[in-house]
């Protein structure tokens, strides 16, 4: 895709010929346009990453909304953009048509704030049970630190997100399960927030979890 | 094909067929096309006899479905894809999704089909039960996590689709609201020993979003009770 910049000869907006030019967040974008034959494994490798990302995050829109919020972007690029960039960069792997997600490098938030201590989840009871070190001797780590939590299950494209979870000196928050009819595949994530929702931590991967009806 | 205008004195209301040209409203806008130039007919006739390309008996099999569950399929793929109407996008994702079989012996995967597609918080753990009273109750639950204020008063549209007699069978056309997190339906004659699937969707009350649809099950109703007079003398038990 190409930058239009506006020159002597004006501002080009519309189709010519096999490319179209319009607006986009601001600036006058190029690109082709028209009915593709044939596509490269590299390019159908490409739409499959796209699809796979767009699936991905989907589910966890207000939760990568806080957790990319403050994180460096270029300018007229949105959250979205930059989870999606990340994602589809770093999180998936095998090549087409085996490309798949690899639930472990994906990121839901990126910031400054330390990384969680010792977090871990366990599932009893129908509850996810969180937990992790407060670690307040850290001077970046303030007590009123609020933890965000990720339930991601990945065979029904769904998620359960908590984006103002308990406090960083509770040191555990639970979440209760809906009742599933079949066995479900569970991908845990954590970060932390603080409290002004200026200062966000990277997520963490805390492992996957199988829920079973028996 | 050409757009026609309003104010155009020749053309202005006319409808239908003038020599090859056919007029004729294309989503509301007046248009005029030429006629095919195939002879279906006669392509029929020379087809005769040949098995049928996979594409033609997947759009013969999925067009009719989606025709018949179109008063939800209209909301739930609704710009779904930029200048695509919903019935092509929903027939087109039911056949790359929700069918199972080879040439010849396609059919549709009831498990499968999806009948809206969106961002909105989906139904969570739906379930479909027939009681002794031939009622059926859908239910589905509300996560913790979810912001009840924020999809509460979300708008619920169920479709029972009755697979024995290949038809519709009930629309609940948004009366339930999600907060109610349960929908009961009495099960009359007509469908006394079909099964039933079920799926669940929800619109936002502003109408401006979607969840993606959830298939919530299946449930076989029980066949009409005989009537003990009706039943041979044999059968009934004596005191």
């Amino acid at each position: 895709m190409s930058k239009v910049i506006p020159g002597a000869l004006g501002t080009v907006l519309g189709r010519v010929g096999n490319m179209v030019f319009y607006l986009l967040h601001g600036q006058i974008v190029g690109r082709t346009i028209g009915v593709v034959d044939k596509y490269s494994d590299a390019q159908l490798g490409n739409q499959m990453e796209f699809g796979l990302a767009t699936l991905l995050l989907n589910p966890v829109d207000k939760f990568i909304r806080a957790g990319f919020r403050t994180t460096p972007r270029a300018a007229g690029q949105s959250f979205h953009n930059v989870a999606f960039s990340l994602n589809k960069k770093g999180a998936m792997t095998g090549k087409y048509p085996d490309i798949s997600i690899d639930f472990s490098k994906v990121i839901f938030s990126k910031g400054s704030l330390p990384l969680p201590m010792n977090a871990e989840v366990k599932l009893a009871d129908k509850k996810l049970q969180f937990s992790w070190d407060p670690d307040l001797e850290n001077a970046e780590n303030d007590p009123s630190d609020q933890v965000m939590l990720v339930a991601y299950f990945p065979h029904k494209l769904q998620a359960m997100t908590v984006q103002n979870g308990s406090l960083r000196t509770a040191g555990q928050h639970e979440i209760r399960l809906p009742s599933f009819k079949t066995t479900m595949v569970i991908e845990t994530y954590m970060a932390f927030i603080s409290e002004d929702r200026e200062r966000v931590s990277d997520s963490i991967y805390l492992g996957q979890l199988i829920w079973d009806k028996k | 094909m050409a757009r026609i205008k309003k104010l155009d004195p020749l053309l202005g209301d006319a409808r239908g067929r003038v020599g090859p040209a056919v007029l004729t409203k294309v989503r509301g806008v007046p248009v005029i096309k030429i006629r095919p130039s195939i002879n279906r007919k006669l392509r029929k006739k020379k087809n005769k006899g040949k098995p049928e390309s996979d594409q033609t008996l997947k759009m013969g099999l999925v067009s009719p479905f989606i025709r018949k569950i179109s008063n939800y399929t209209s909301i739930g793929f609704d710009k779904y894809k930029t200048g695509k109407a919903a019935f092509p996008s929903a027939v087109q994702y039911t056949i790359k999704y929700a069918l199972a079989g080879k040439n010849p012996d396609f059919v549709i995967n009831y498990p499968e089909v999806v009948i809206s597609v969106g961002k909105r918080e989906p139904a969570w753990s739906s379930q479909i039960l027939c009681d002794d009273k031939k009622v059926v109750t859908v239910t589905w639950e509300i996560p913790e996590t979810a912001n009840l204020r924020e999809i509460g008063n979300d708008l619920s549209y169920i479709l029972l689709y009755d697979e024995t007699k290949d038809k519709p069978l009930l629309y609940s056309n948004a009366k339930t609201p999600r907060s109610a997190r349960t929908f009961s339906q009495p099960m009359y004659k007509p469908s006394f020993g079909s099964t039933i699937h079920a799926y669940i969707f929800f619109l936002a009350p502003d109408g401006k979003s979607r969840s993606r649809s959830d298939y919530v099950g299946s449930v076989t109703i029980p066949a009409q009770d005989k009537n003990p007079l009706e039943l041979p003398q044999e059968t009934l038990s004596t005191p």
